[in-house]
């Protein structure tokens, strides 16, 4: 017989499910009354980027997705303080790819931290206990230490594939006692704390693992909350549950240790119809990312599943090499920005689910962005359909027949037809735009080694309002397609970084910003709303994607599953 | 004045085309498909109402009319266009694949089969060895290195389809080689070439043949698989197989018409081929002449 709570939850999902709640469920959740939390159950979810499998399983590779991946089994200095979040009545969606805003951050493997001046410093004191688990033939069970924080930072400023530049601001950093470490920089930095602590980089990874072979995922050991059991290649990650973790969550004031759920799975599916089918017979309980055009049919079909709505943090656009011709030329790029009707694009082909931004800046970034509408007419423009203007700038730089270029397009990108409308828009103005294919991997390496062709199609994630600036439009940056190279701007980013007042920070971005925009490098293309999708019985989320840099470890080691709701709802 | 006697006709001088519709009406239904295909392949540019990536967002996703006879997609792009230009794609990659298959099929199941002994255990044991890996693996792996395009696709395709096909040829040589005008070529000290060409070639062509049109469905299905996986041709050119993989797939909820033209489409021509085939087969064989 089903416990009244249950009996409450789901008549509670019925009416829902009568009612047609869907459109409600739309907007972020309201603060929920906290429920008991249920230990046992398994969760499987498709994380925000599940068509890829993870391109690695040593953080010293640098590869963007290592903490998507490996965020439940090697934790950071600093993460997301998720009691901060919306759904708990907290101001912070924690949606953002790579932006934890000052006040929504608690340390993860520091205890406390404190920047200091003359020179600048900053201080942690680790938490005592946390502890590495034993793991067969790599490595007994062990405390954290200063030293591993020491080693790690160590191995990623040495790896051949650093980002270049990445940490030049730190002097050196050391562990003062067990428990202490002091990085010491030899200037303010303004991504101090995005760089190593809580940033795409910065996982904490022991010396034992290293020496066992930590490209291996079958080595990995982390202090997570999860330990990777299983991985299949373009199948599943399979993550059980780290029975030693340190941390505990606080439900009506009581602790309750975490993780809550035995085991998670991330599935990696490379098609887009079978992860929703997926959905919607709940195969996955948490589903991060949503199209829009399939919110409408899941809502019939499954309505009780729970909604989550967000402006992403992919731009789509072409960058355009700036070093190759005509692309040289400010007037071809300017044109072709022209060329391409955005607002029709974001009112069909996004059904009016997408934005005009002035990329790279983001809303979600307050302070550092200005929307389109506060921008001058020269960059307004670059925002209006005008395909006459743009026959006329082409002319005027030497193309009155137009011309051709190639771009290089991800294979998986599920916005070939936005690709192909782009294509459209120009062979109006009499420039063909042929798209070139291929794998993700070698798509991704084609723009590290600068060998990509002219045109590079991509959904850019902004990560933070600085990187936004530095990773794509400062010298010789990894993932700069446009090969943006000014030296004057190049001064500027420095200057930017070095500046401690964040209100004069903003000022600096978004005048930069501006420069960026005017000198046009990408056709900047509308930004799309996403959805996040889970079911009734997963407790403790409300849509929340990231708690670092593309890292959604800690939130997934918050949810624990209502299992009884579950069998009542006939799963 | 001598009189001119009549020949009396042979039943089996009787054209080709006249037997395929007297004895294969199936077959010759096939034949009618393809060639409509093939004409609609050839002549896209012209009878196309509009270009295959000619969008109109605002007429987006508009069902079947007498504007659009098979609607329009996600971007207002004429779906009955795209199947035009598609057939274009699918007739030319299918036919390009089977042809070249075919002549790598036959290249390798005559020397293996008539040769025998040693080739034919070197040839064979490559074979097998191709033959381990799913044709879609080798397919994905292949155009993963390349890259997607229609030359890379035709190549491979040609060359996988070849190698496997090699082994009904082979076969059928094996069987000929045997035959007592081969012996006798052979005691009259006519050379292999000439053995090969002139009595081993002949005698094999109807399981060749047969190959043939079997091959051309399949290429075209491989390279609709492989656009399905967003390796096929690029878009915005459109092949069934992209068409059902991209926009079909994604809408086919709100639009069913964009799977069900090109799912048609690819399904009345895939059939085709194999009934044609059929009936090519046994009008071909000579073991079949005056049977129906």
């Amino acid at each position: 017989m089903a416990s009244l709570p249950n009996l409450r939850r789901g008549l509670l999902a019925l009416a829902c499910a009568l009612v047609g709640a869907g459109p409600a469920l739309a907007q972020a959740p309201a603060p929920a009354k906290a429920d008991k939390p249920q230990y046992g159950g398994h969760l499987n979810i498709g994380v925000v980027y599940y068509t890829l499998s993870p391109l690695s399983f040593d953080g010293a590779d640098w590869t963007w997705k290592f903490n998507q991946d490996m965020g439940l089994t090697y934790e950071m200095l600093l993460a997301a303080d998720l009691t901060k979040a919306r759904r708990s009545g907290g101001a912070f969606d924690f949606k953002a790819d790579a932006w934890l805003p000052t006040d929504g951050i608690r340390g993860e493997l520091a205890e406390k931290w404190r920047l200091l001046e003359n020179p600048w410093r900053v201080e942690v004191q680790l938490r005592k206990g946390v502890m590495f688990p034993a793991k067969a033939g790599v490595m007994p069970a062990r405390e954290l230490v200063a030293d591993d924080i020491v080693y790690s930072y160590e191995r990623l400023a040495k790896s051949p594939k650093k980002l270049a530049t990445y940490y030049d601001h730190v002097d050196k950093v050391e562990a003062k006692d067990k428990y202490t470490v002091l990085f010491t920089f030899k200037n303010y930095h303004a991504e101090w704390d995005y760089r190593f602590f809580w940033g795409y980089y910065g996982a904490i990874q022991p010396r034992e693992v290293v020496a066992a072979g930590a490209a291996d995922w079958k080595n990995a050991n982390g202090t997570g909350p999860f330990t990777l059991d299983n991985y299949i290649q373009g199948n599943s990650m399979v993550f059980k549950k780290n029975a030693q973790y340190w941390d505990s969550d606080t439900v009506a004031g009581q602790a309750q240790k975490l993780p809550y759920v035995d085991g998670i799975t991330y599935r990696i599916v490379k098609d887009e119809a079978t992860m929703l089918t997926s959905l919607r017979t709940a195969k996955v309980d948490v589903l991060e990312a949503v199209r829009w055009s399939a919110v409408p049919e899941l809502k019939r079909s499954a309505p009780q599943i729970q909604w989550s709505r967000s402006l992403s943090m992919n731009t789509p656009m072409i960058a355009l090499r700036m070093d190759t011709k005509p692309f040289d030329d400010v007037r071809v790029r300017r044109a072709l920005n022209m060329a391409v009707n955005k607002a029709e694009i974001a009112k069909t082909y996004w059904g009016g689910n997408a934005e005009l931004l002035t990329h790279p800046m983001h809303p979600a970034w307050p302070g550092y962005y200005e929307p389109l509408e506060a921008m001058p007419e020269s960059i307004k423009e670059l925002f209006t359909y005008n395909p006459a203007k743009a026959r006329q700038l082409l002319a005027e730089a030497g193309y009155p027949n137009g011309f051709s270029f190639k771009t290089l397009v991800n294979a998986a990108s599920t916005n070939q037809d936005m690709w192909s409308m782009v294509a459209a828009y120009l062979a109006k103005v009499g420039v063909k735009m042929e798209m070139q294919l291929t794998e993700y991997p070698a798509y991704l390496s084609a723009m590290g080694t600068k060998k990509h062709p002219a045109g590079y199609a991509m959904e850019l994630g902004g990560s933070n309002p600085t990187t936004s600036l530095r990773k794509s439009f400062l010298t010789g940056q990894y993932w700069n397609p446009s090969i943006y190279a000014d030296p004057g701007f190049d001064k500027k980013i420095n200057e930017m970084y070095a500046e401690p007042d964040e209100r004069v920070r903003q000022v600096k971005v978004r005048l930069m910003n501006r420069e960026i925009l005017d000198a046009a490098p990408m056709i900047w293309l509308p930004t799309p709303y996403g959805y996040a999708a889970w079911w009734p019985w997963v407790k403790n989320y409300g849509g929340e994607l990231r708690a670092g840099a593309e890292r959604p470890g800690p939130i997934h080691a918050r949810i624990w599953v209502d299992q009884a709701l579950k069998k009542k709802m006939g799963y | 004045m001598d009189a001119v006697l009549p020949i009396a006709a042979d039943p089996r001088r009787h054209g080709f085309w006249a037997r395929l519709f007297r004895d294969k009406p199936l077959g010759a239904a096939g034949a009618i498909v393809l060639g409509f295909f093939l004409v609609c392949g050839v002549l896209a540019d012209v009878i196309a109402p509009h270009g295959f990536n000619e969008i109109a967002p605002l007429d987006r996703m508009q069902p079947p009319s007498a504007a659009h006879w098979f609607g329009t997609d996600n971007v207002g792009r004429d779906v009955l266009s795209r199947c035009l230009y598609g057939a274009q794609l699918s007739v030319i990659i299918g036919l390009s694949a089977a042809v070249l298959a075919t002549l790598i099929s036959s290249l390798i199941g005559i020397v293996s089969g008539y040769f025998g002994g040693k080739v034919d255990l070197a040839v064979q044991r490559f074979v097998d060895a191709w033959m381990i890996f799913p044709d879609l693996v080798v397919l994905i792996v292949v155009v993963s290195v390349l890259g997607p395009g229609m030359p890379q696709i035709i190549g491979i395709l040609a060359v996988g389809l070849g190698i496997s096909g090699s082994r009904i040829v082979r076969s059928a040589v094996i069987s000929v080689r045997e035959h007592m005008y081969v012996h006798a070529a052979q005691s009259i000290g006519a050379g292999s070439p000439r053995i090969l060409i002139k009595h081993i070639l002949p005698n094999v062509m109807p399981p060749i043949i047969v190959l043939l049109t079997t091959r051309v469905g399949t290429a075209i299905l491989a390279e609709s698989g492989l656009s399905f996986l967003g390796l096929g041709v690029p878009p915005p050119a459109p092949t069934w197989g992209s068409m059902l993989s991209g926009s079909g797939r994604t809408y086919m909820f709100e639009g069913p018409w964009l799977v069900l033209a090109p799912g048609l489409c690819l399904t009345a021509v895939v059939y085709a081929t194999n009934v044609f085939g059929d009936a090519l087969r046994d009008l071909l064989d000579p073991r079949m002449r005056g049977s129906r």
